[in-house]
C-alpha cells in the first residue's frame, strides 16, 4: 500500500515537472492569466452544467435505445433484425462528428425539429445505441444460459425474468462498459457545438473569440472536462469495488 | 405417475439423437433414465418436460398431451433441477425460492417464506439460507435447486444429472436430498449415472443406447436384464 501511494506521487511529480517545463519554455508564458477569464466564470458553470446535463440524459436515453436496439436484432422478425444490422453498421461506420451533422441537416432540418440541444441529444441518443447494444450483447453472454431454461420452467414471465433476474444482473455486469461509455458521451459532447449548442466546448470557443484568451480557454476546457471524468472514473472504480464484495 | 411416448423422434443440428422411441411406464412413483453418454436420456428429459419440442411423435405425461398443452400451464406441474444449478446470483438461496412463490405463483410475502423456511429447514440448510449462490458449495446450490423446484409443490420433478458436476462427496450430499424426496412419496424421473443409487431411489428405469430405448421395467429387472446391451453396460459400470 505505502509502495502504491509512493509509485503514485512518483507518477505525478514526473507529470508536474513535465507540466512545469512546458509552460517555463512556453513562448508567451508572460501573458498567460487565468484570472481574465474570471468575469466568464458564471457562463463556463452554466455550460459545464449544460455537458453535464446532455451526457447524463443521452446516456439514459441511448442505454434505453441500446435495450430496443438488442430486441430487434435478436427479433425473429427478418426484417426488423436486419434493419438493427443495418444501423450498427451505418453507426459503427460513422464519426460521431459527421454523425451529429448528419442527424441535424438531414433528420432534424426536413422535419423541422430546430431545438439544437434536443437535436444534439438525440443524435447522440442514435450514435450511442449501437454501443450500448454491444455492451448488452456482452453482458447476456455472460449469465450463465442454465439461468434462462430455468426461468422459462419457473414460469416467469417475459417482464418477471427481466426486471426481476435479467437487468439486476446485467447492470453489474454493464457497469464498468457503461461508465466507459458515458465518459466517451462527455467527451463527445463538445462535437455538439457544430449545430450551435453551448455546451461546454462551445461556450468557452466563444469566450476565448471574445476575451481573446486563446491559451488560458484552451487550458481551462482541459481541465474542466478532467473535472468530469476524473471523478467519474473514481466512482465507477468504488462501485465496481463495491459490486463484486 | 404415467409416461406415454410414441414414435419419438428428436432431430438436433442435422443429427437424429431420438430415434422413433416409444414408451408406456404406468404407477410410476421414480422413473431412472440410464445409458452411457449421448444415448439421448437428457433429450428423452427435456421432452417429457417440454423444454424441447420434439421433431415428431407424441408425450403424454399424467394424461397431460405435452406438445400441445400450453408451456405456462405444463409448467405449473413440473419442477426441473438442471446439471448446473442456475440460481440467480444476485439473489441469496432464500429470496431465490421466495421469488418463485411471490412472483409467479402470487403468494404473499409471508406465506413465501414460511414455505421456503420449512423446505430449508427440511433440507438443512437453514445456515446456508442467506448466502449468494456464489458462497454455498455445488452440493449446497444444487440442493437449493431442489428446493427452488420443489417450493410450487408440483406433481413431476425431472433431474438431469444433478449430480454431474459434483465432486463425491457433494453427490452424496444431494442424492440424499433426493432420497428424501422419495420418502416423501414425490413423483420424478431422473437421468443418472449413479446406477447404485438409481437401484435405491427408482421404481422403474429406462435404458437407451444410440437415441433408442432398449430395455425398460422395474428397477430389480436390473439384476436380470433381458437384452445384451444392458447386461453389458452393467458388467462394464460394475467392474469399476
Amino acid at each position: 500500500m505505502i509502495k502504491r501511494s509512493r509509485d503514485f506521487l512518483l507518477a505525478l511529480a514526473i507529470y508536474g515537472l513535465l507540466a512545469l517545463y512546458i509552460a517555463l519554455s512556453y513562448p508567451g508564458r508572460n501573458n498567460f492569466n487565468l484570472a481574465r477569464l474570471w468575469p466568464a466564470a458564471p457562463d463556463i458553470l452554466d455550460a459545464w452544467l449544460l455537458t453535464l446535463y446532455i451526457s447524463l440524459l443521452s446516456l439514459f436515453l441511448s442505454f434505453i435505445a441500446g435495450l430496443i436496439l438488442y430486441w430487434i436484432t435478436q427479433s425473429k422478425i427478418g426484417v426488423l433484425r436486419y434493419m438493427g444490422i443495418i444501423f450498427d453498421e451505418v453507426v459503427f461506420g460513422s464519426p460521431l462528428l459527421v454523425f451529429v451533422i448528419a442527424v441535424y441537416y438531414f433528420i432534424a432540418f426536413p422535419l423541422g425539429l430546430r431545438d439544437r440541444l434536443w437535436v444534439g441529444i438525440f443524435a447522440f441518443t442514435l450514435y450511442m445505441a449501437p454501443y450500448m447494444k454491444t455492451m448488452v450483447v456482452g453482458a447476456m453472454k455472460a449469465i450463465d444460459p442454465t439461468q434462462f431454461q430455468a426461468m422459462r420452467v419457473l414460469g416467469f414471465t417475459p417482464t418477471q425474468q427481466f426486471f426481476h433476474i435479467l437487468l439486476p444482473q446485467l447492470l453489474r455486469i454493464m457497469f464498468p462498459p457503461l461508465i466507459g461509455n458515458f465518459s466517451f458521451i462527455i467527451k463527445g459532447s463538445s462535437l455538439l457545438a457544430v449545430i450551435g449548442v453551448r455546451e461546454l466546448y462551445g461556450a468557452i470557443d466563444r469566450i476565448q473569440a471574445n476575451l481573446l484568451l486563446y491559451v488560458e480557454g484552451y487550458f481551462l476546457m482541459f481541465v474542466t472536462y478532467l473535472l468530469m471524468t476524473i471523478p467519474l472514473m473514481a466512482i465507477s472504480r468504488w462501485v465496481e469495488r463495491k459490486i463484486s464484495t | 405417475m404415467k409416461v406415454q411416448v410414441s414414435q419419438l423422434t428428436h432431430v438436433y443440428e442435422g443429427k437424429t439423437v431420438l430415434d422413433d422411441v416409444s414408451l408406456t411406464i404406468e404407477n410410476a412413483s421414480a422413473i431412472a433414465l440410464l445409458g452411457p453418454s449421448g444415448a439421448g436420456k437428457s433429450t428423452l428429459l427435456r421432452l417429457l418436460s417440454k423444454i424441447e419440442t420434439p421433431t415428431t411423435g407424441s408425450i403424454e405425461v399424467n394424461g397431460m398431451d405435452v406438445i400441445h398443452t400450453d408451456e405456462k400451464e405444463y409448467f405449473k406441474h413440473i419442477g426441473f433441477v438442471f446439471q448446473h444449478h442456475g440460481l440467480f446470483p444476485h439473489l441469496s438461496a432464500f429470496e431465490n425460492v421466495t421469488l418463485v412463490l411471490e412472483k409467479v405463483h402470487k403468494k404473499i410475502k409471508n406465506e413465501a417464506q414460511t414455505i421456503a423456511s420449512e423446505l430449508f429447514s427440511q433440507f438443512e440448510l437453514c445456515d446456508h439460507m442467506h448466502k449468494k449462490p456464489t458462497q454455498l458449495s455445488g452440493g449446497q446450490a444444487q440442493r437449493v435447486s431442489i428446493i427452488r423446484s420443489l417450493a410450487a409443490s408440483p406433481d413431476i420433478l425431472f433431474f438431469d444429472e444433478p449430480t454431474s458436476a459434483l465432486d463425491p462427496i457433494l453427490t452424496k450430499e444431494v442424492l440424499h436430498a433426493i432420497l428424501k424426496l422419495r420418502e416423501q412419496h414425490r413423483k420424478f424421473v431422473i437421468v443418472t449415472h449413479e446406477i447404485a443409487f438409481a437401484r435405491q431411489v427408482a421404481d422403474v428405469f429406462v435404458y437407451m443406447e444410440e437415441g433408442k430405448v432398449i430395455e425398460s421395467g422395474p428397477i430389480a429387472q436390473l439384476d436380470h436384464p433381458n437384452s445384451s446391451e444392458l447386461k453389458r453396460f452393467l458388467d462394464f459400470v460394475m467392474s469399476f
